[in-house]
């Protein structure tokens, strides 16, 4: 029987989550700023009360809806303030600048040398490869994004004509 | 603004299913806390000594006549008898559609096992505490 419960409110609070957080928008989900990754670490924990019977459902309902609502306010204001958005979500960080690591940034941002070759190793880029980069940044979500120097870019569908000219 | 309005368009569906399922279909235990989880956070409030936490687990009547000093002689009391209490379980005795008796037992440093009897009655549509006896 209390088997039956908690499967109730589980299903009961996995409906509820998820139109609460189709509501709050892709951002909640698809992102990892700090941010987002309160909300998920709040609303996890609120959740097991609720499923467990340890208070009751609505309490879960609307603490969760109040984390979601301070989620989706919070990004309303960071998206009209850049300097509420570098407050509440940090700045992205230019670890990597023309094929050289900038040592004060990685060591502000507690990132090691060999991080780096392993976050750049994922792009298909060693240790030689480094010159081709322009730059290496560390975003907000935790990711690194690589920027690749001219001459070491991927063609494009725009380069066709200029490729055409020195083949002909 | 859409996000924030149809955020509160879903708790609002939400708490109404809540509602139905405790006022309509008369629900004691699925959508509230059942009244063995009252019995066990209200004597895990206490033995841990946050008394004024502790007294939301009480109804209205039992409320007016017990307060903060009242809860701290109880626990004094139950101490001096069995020890300090390590750990508490709820236990479901008999529940009925507003009325339900439950049980906390408690593992405590001196006599092992120690139970305690609670009395609780529904009041919109959470299970209080209406009496107890430790």
């Amino acid at each position: 029987m209390e088997l039956g419960r908690i499967a109730v409110r589980a299903a009961f609070t996995f409906i509820a989550l998820l139109a609460l957080l189709r509501c709050s928008g892709k951002r909640s989900v698809v992102q990892g700023s700090s941010l987002d990754f309160v909300v998920a670490l709040i609303v996890g924990d609120m959740i097991d009360d609720g499923v467990y019977g340890q208070s009751p459902m609505s309490h879960m309902i609307v603490g969760a809806s109040s984390v979601i609502l301070a989620h989706i306010v919070t990004s309303l204001i960071a998206l009209s303030s850049p300097r509420f958005h570098d407050l509440t979500e940090g700045k992205s960080a230019v670890l990597l600048r023309d094929g050289a690591p900038d040592g004060a940034i990685l060591q502000q941002e507690r990132v090691s040398i060999d991080e780096l070759g392993e976050h750049l190793r994922h792009q298909g880029l060693v240790r030689k490869d480094w010159k081709q980069v322009s730059r290496a940044i560390l975003e907000t979500h935790g990711h690194v994004s690589v920027l690749l120097r001219e001459p070491f870019k991927k063609l494009q569908k725009r380069d066709r004509p200029r490729l055409r000219e020195v083949l002909k | 603004m859409k996000a924030i309005l149809s955020v509160l368009v879903v708790v609002g569906l939400c708490l109404a299913m809540i509602g139905v399922s405790l006022v309509h279909l008369h629900d004691a235990t699925t959508m509230t806390s059942p009244p063995e989880a009252v019995v066990e956070n209200f004597t895990r409030e206490i033995t841990l000594h946050r008394y004024s936490q502790a007294l939301k687990y009480l109804n209205k009547d039992l409320r007016r006549r017990a307060d903060v000093e009242s809860l701290k002689l109880l626990v004094g009391d139950l101490e001096f008898r069995v020890g300090e209490v390590m750990d508490v379980h709820g236990e479901p005795i008999t529940v009925g559609d507003d009325e339900a008796e439950a049980k906390a037992v408690m593992k405590t440093s001196r006599t092992r096992f120690h139970t305690a009897r609670f009395e609780l009655s529904r009041q919109s549509g959470e299970w209080l505490i209406e009496s107890m006896q430790f």
